[in-house]
């Protein structure tokens, strides 16, 4: 296995968003974050030999994380064709052995139904924007449905709501780390061009 | 997108079953074709190797 510093490096090469849609909150996931995230679930054994969604995957960043480490399949998902064409470029810079499967859809009516042991891994909308509060709500609903355990990024406070989302699925929070990470100023802001914000990572136990 | 993925995806809308029949292949890859619903029939396209599997109401207003 790669040491973490090691997948964060290969990640380096994972390009971003040409043109942003605020309304989905795009930015692209810190390959630092993408790494830390994915080394973790590795050493739970919830990478090699499973199946790993990425639900939003954008431009592919923890879908080509998950796809170094050896699992049986990657799928990324995403609803704008226009990062998933990028995220097939970035498959092609990271130099993977194995193939990511990109598919157009939307993680809120996911077009998945995987019957083995099923990783989720993603970085959903935080429902920052004002029309979309708790859009991560959707897409936990959607790992509760497809998956036996996930890794989830959220803004920093969402421990109680993510807990009670478990709860409420018969789910279990097992893991929880804080990390920080730099949001584009886009988002929510308008006085500085980026700023530093504090996420943090859930491991999910579903079932 | 390969054969194989056929395991695992299913139409968004009622969660069944597809039935896929291929335009063009690239060795393994499926470039062109279709995705059908075997209990709705909704048709799904796959185009230049990605299956499109918004639900039908979303598709329309993606960009060409």
């Amino acid at each position: 296995m790669s040491t973490k510093t090691q997948l964060a490096q290969q990640l380096g090469v994972v390009a971003g968003f040409d043109d942003p849609r605020v309304d989905l909150e795009q930015y692209r996931t810190p390959p630092d974050l993408a790494a830390h995230l994915v080394h973790t679930a590795d050493l739970q054994g919830d990478i090699e030999g499973r199946t790993v969604v990425d639900l939003g995957t954008g431009t592919g960043m923890l879908a080509l994380a998950a796809v170094l480490r050896g699992p049986e399949r990657v799928v990324g998902l995403d609803l704008d064709p226009a990062p998933l064409s990028t995220a097939r470029e970035n498959e092609g810079r990271v130099g993977s052995t194995a193939d990511v499967e990109w598919v157009l859809g939307d993680a809120t009516a996911a077009p998945l139904a995987p019957d083995g042991p099923t990783t989720v891994v993603m970085n959903p909308p935080f429902g920052a924007q004002a029309d979309n509060e708790h859009a991560d709500r959707a897409f936990l609903a959607t790992a509760a449905e497809i998956a036996d355990v996930s890794y989830s990024i959220h803004n920093g406070g969402s421990a109680a709501f993510v807990e009670a989302f478990a709860a409420d699925e018969g789910g279990e929070v097992t893991h929880a780390f804080e990390s920080e990470m730099d949001l584009p100023r886009q988002f929510e802001f308008h006085d500085a061009d980026e700023k530093t914000v504090t996420v943090e990572v859930f491991r999910v136990a579903w079932r | 997108m390969k054969e194989d993925l056929m395991d695992i995806i299913c139409c968004p809308v009622d969660k069944h079953e597809l039935e896929l029949d291929v335009e063009e292949r690239d060795d393994e890859e499926i470039m062109e074709g279709t995705l059908t619903c075997t209990e709705c029939g909704e048709v799904y396209p796959i185009e230049d190797g990605i299956p499109n599997l918004l639900p039908p109401d979303m598709r329309e207003e993606a960009p060409a």
